[in-house]
């Protein structure tokens, strides 16, 4: 399979220089390779195929939306409260979920030490240099 | 946790853009900066005054004044040759990186730096 054209301005190609931009590309096949993102990948796969998950998602949704103003507004029931922490409950122990929350922690710590080594080679740290601004 | 090819890859990334010119540029602003004693002198008198600004703010209010003063500060700070340079170079690296890790995150799927920031504002 070909690989995907670059995302990159030719302007940012001429500043950055050819070898950044094949390194990084490298970077990107190498990581995709690694066990904790194949994993993740899967588990996101499975997450969207899971029927039950999904529907219960929808209706956890608009439960939610349901009460949204109520909550603002500190009127809703205990019995609304409770019905929408048992349907979250519900949902954050579904096998699907928790093996992609798991996936997705695993994968935030490769991406984090990646960075680390990363930042250490390049003299700055790239991940928060990439932050738009705060929080970004 | 990393095996040894995704190691090699992220170290040659981290070496090609410490390489590059804008990382250059930004590293040399940064050192040069760090030499100036009166661009760091500078920069402490305005952290100091900000910060006093912050105090007051919760205990009155600031005068005009002090506003006019903070600003006039901020100014010389902003167009000090060394720190102008530092500001540049800092600003250039600030649109080019974004763009190199959009590149990584398209190829994955995934936001990488958003995932490789440790959680936390700032």
């Amino acid at each position: 399979m070909a690989e995907p054209a670059s995302t990159l301005a030719p302007d940012v190609i001429l500043v950055m220089g050819d070898q950044v931009v094949q390194a990084a590309r490298d970077f990107a096949e190498a990581l995709s390779e690694a066990p904790q993102f194949q994993a993740w990948e899967q588990a996101t796969w499975a997450l969207r195929q899971d029927q039950a998950a999904q529907s219960m998602a929808e209706k956890l949704q608009a439960m939610q939306r349901e009460l949204e103003p109520l909550l603002m507004l500190d009127a809703a029931s205990a019995e609304q409260r409770a019905e929408l922490e048992r349907l979250r409950s519900e949902y954050l122990a579904l096998p699907c979920i928790t093996a992609y929350m798991q996936a997705e922690a695993d994968l935030r710590a490769l991406c984090q030490a990646a960075n680390m080594v990363l930042s250490q080679a390049a003299g700055l740290d790239f991940a928060a240099n990439c932050a738009s601004g705060c929080c970004g | 946790m990393m095996d040894e090819r995704l190691e090699q890859a992220t170290e040659q990334l981290g070496r090609a853009l410490r390489a590059s010119a804008p990382l250059k540029a930004h590293l040399d602003a940064s050192a040069g900066l760090k030499t100036d004693a009166e661009a760091m002198s500078l920069l402490d008198e305005l952290a100091q005054r900000q910060a006093l600004l912050r105090v007051m703010q919760n205990a009155g209010g600031p005068t005009q004044a002090d506003i006019d003063d903070l600003r006039a500060l901020q100014f010389r700070a902003q167009t000090q040759p060394t720190i102008a340079a530092y500001l540049q170079a800092q600003q250039d690296l600030r649109s080019l990186l974004p763009q190199i890790n959009y590149e990584i995150s398209q190829l994955l799927g995934v936001d990488f730096a958003a995932l490789a920031r440790k959680s936390g504002c700032c």
